[in-house]
């Protein structure tokens, strides 16, 4: 670990629709190590799924548009590759599996066709060295009888099983970075502690580094390590798993967590976050967490922050840890 | 919360039948609701929790009689729903109402939010057109909803705020039983614990009894004072909610609460899959104790038996043969 394998640098990607230009993606900036598992934590139109996109280059476009930064995959910028060049990226350097297990399969195909397809466009092999080796993927992802069941339709298989191959066709060409956006969202909790634990597993044993995409905290605590939090398209925070859940620096984050409701703690009421979540058309002047903040004063009304460096490593784009704000208090 | 029972559903069973390949074959069935016996008190809240698949919209459907049960007793306030005619039940279901969990399918699209709030007044012929506004208004505000939107249509709503339009429409007729279901599953972390907090708020103010359908166990834990839980049409575990949480009795309700991804992110809390495998199919379900495929206590009499419903200790109920001789069997 410590070798850098992917650098994210300014990505801003907008949307242009009817309504006005929508900042989906606003100035984004992070590191994932080799190995690393990295999760993005928001909620709904939080830009999290469009981070993942423009990182692979799959924003549809129009009205989508990759604006600024750079997604540098082994310091080579992916933002200048060719159509052709990224078709080989993706699968063989980066793979990405979706939310929907049930159409992100091709239901006219068997799982196995659809994991030799991708074997047999990025790598030298036969149909049946292909057919081999799919059964071998399955067999890793945990599939009873994969002899049989390569031959499976998708709709012969339950949701779990169906997010597995889809796990098996992400992995077949050993990719360095598993992007999962929403991996378990649409499974129930006994299978979700099953895939979360075999994206784990796969990491701990392929060495591949992840990017976990969820709105769900308990997920991100139990496989990543470090973690990003999004809000309206920009990172609000940054850090370890361990300190952002034992001590939240920014108050968006504090104020997720504390609306949570936890096992084993009584509590009367739970912690609001009034209001919404902005229009990403019409964003508010200042800090973007403002309205919705219970400390904001006249400067996070105004000026926009900036993402700060702080000496642990951490990151925070909040007035509060600023000299700025000191003044204001001393006021 | 009282130890009046207000509703009591026994033997409750709903099957589905299944179209058959053969013509004279064996008919199937999908058995969603499978001989379920509980009572609900006056003013608690019962969290029904469960897997998808396991049955639990299906109960509170039929619980208020929006699905006719295949059979069983539902006993609300005295009465027997199952007895009731097309006509009595309609006037019945001023006190028994329900919310959905898809904020964007259950309101009708062409519709303004008056004309939703009001449409139960409609329906049982009370109020004057004015009054019903007024109501609808009144309602809005309750809801925490702007009642200058009272003439637009949900597209124009969040999905937080057409939860609450869903609210306001349960609560038009002040129902004494409102079924909700997985009312917060469909909205973001920051907005669902203002919809939780809207319920409870509500629950205190008018004195409801709740039927809260939900598998997200954490929501379940903040806002009920009992759990069921189901497993494959079948009712395997009922207690109070710190008892059903601490001493977990069917190890199907313990694999479930070892699933949930806790914010403990230390290495002894570190989630393992408690369960392997996947759900069965409900139409052919396993013989014996629904649960044993999967089940790590396994026995040959749970592959045969199937296992009855006891109070093993006062208050909690659980279907299996682990507590065989323990508490009395209460479904025989």
């Amino acid at each position: 670990m410590g070798e850098k394998l992917l650098e994210v640098k300014n990505l801003s990607t907008y949307f242009y629709t009817d309504e006005g230009v929508v900042y989906a993606l606003d100035d984004v900036s992070f590191d994932l190590d080799r190995g690393e598992a990295l999760g993005i934590v928001g909620e709904s139109g939080s830009g999290k799924s469009v981070t993942a996109l423009s990182i692979i280059r799959l924003v549809q476009s129009p009205p989508g548009k990759i604006v600024a930064g750079e997604v540098l995959l082994d310091g080579d910028n992916l933002l200048t590759k060719s159509k052709a060049e990224m078709r080989h990226i993706r699968g063989e350097k980066i793979s990405m599996i979706f939310q929907e297990p049930m159409t992100a399969l091709n239901p006219v195909f068997t799982v196995g066709h659809q994991i030799m397809e991708s074997i047999l466009i990025h790598q030298h092999k036969t149909k049946k060295e292909a057919r081999e080796q799919a059964i071998e993927m399955l067999r890793l992802v945990g599939i009873p009888a994969p002899e049989k069941r390569v031959d499976d339709y998708p709709h012969q298989m339950s949701g779990g099983m169906r997010q597995r191959v889809m796990i098996a066709i992400a992995l077949c060409c050993n990719p360095q970075l598993l992007i999962c956006d929403e991996p378990t969202t649409a499974l129930d909790v006994t299978i979700q502690a099953q895939i979360l634990e075999l994206i784990r597993d796969i990491r701990e044993r392929l060495g591949t580094s992840v990017i976990l995409i969820t709105h769900d905290l308990g997920v991100v605590a139990q496989v990543t390590d470090k973690v990003i939090i999004m809000y309206a398209g920009k990172v609000m925070e940054y850090g370890t798993v361990r300190q952002i859940f034992t001590d939240p620096l920014h108050p968006y984050t504090a104020a997720l967590m504390r609306s949570i409701p936890v096992i084993g703690k009584q509590t009367e009421r739970l912690n609001v976050i009034r209001g919404m979540v902005p229009s990403l058309s019409k964003r508010p002047d200042g800090c973007l967490f403002h309205p919705r903040c219970d400390e904001a004063c006249e400067l996070c009304r105004t000026v926009r922050p900036d993402l700060i460096n702080l000496p642990d490593g951490r990151q925070v784009r909040c007035h509060k840890y600023t000299d700025k704000w000191e003044e204001k208090s001393h006021d | 919360m009282t130890n009046e029972i207000i509703l009591s559903v026994s033997k409750l069973r709903k099957w589905f039948p299944v179209k058959s390949s053969k013509v004279f074959g064996e008919k199937q069935y999908v058995k969603a609701v499978n001989d379920i016996t509980f009572d609900i008190h006056k003013g608690e809240t019962l969290g029904v929790v469960g897997e998808s698949g396991c049955g639990k919209t299906t109960l509170g459907r039929t619980m208020i009689r929006l699905i006719e049960p295949t059979s069983g007793k539902i006993v609300f306030e005295g009465k027997d729903l199952t007895a009731f005619s097309e006509k009595e039940m309609r006037l019945a279901r001023k006190d028994l109402q329900i919310m959905f969990q898809d904020p964007y399918g259950s309101l009708n699209p062409r519709m303004t939010v008056g004309d939703i709030i009001t449409e139960p007044y409609v329906f049982q012929k009370m109020y004057t057109k004015k009054e019903r506004i007024e109501k609808a208004v009144e309602l809005m505000k309750i809801c925490g909803l702007d009642p200058v939107y009272i003439r637009r249509y949900p597209h124009e709503f969040s999905g937080g705020q057409r939860q609450r339009i869903g609210i306001a429409r349960a609560l038009a007729l002040r129902p004494k039983f409102l079924v909700c279901d997985e009312p917060v599953s469909a909205l973001d972390v920051s907005i669902q614990s203002q919809i939780i907090n809207l319920l409870m708020d509500l629950q205190q103010e008018f004195g409801l009894t709740y039927l809260f359908i939900s598998h997200n166990l954490s929501v379940v834990y903040h806002m009920v004072d009992r759990i069921a839980v189901m497993y494959l049409g079948n009712l395997v575990e009922l207690a109070d909610k710190e008892d059903l949480y601490q001493n977990t009795a069917h190890p199907y309700t313990r694999a479930l609460l070892k699933s949930i991804p806790s914010l403990d992110f230390s290495e002894e809390h570190k989630l393992r899959a408690a369960l392997k495998g996947d759900i069965p199919s409900p139409i052919n379900p396993p013989s014996g104790c629904v649960f044993h495929t999967r089940c790590e206590n396994c026995t040959e009499r749970c592959r045969q038996e199937v296992p009855p419903l006891r109070e093993i200790a006062p208050r909690h109920f659980t279907a299996c043969h682990l507590y065989d001789g323990q508490g009395k069997i209460v479904d025989a």
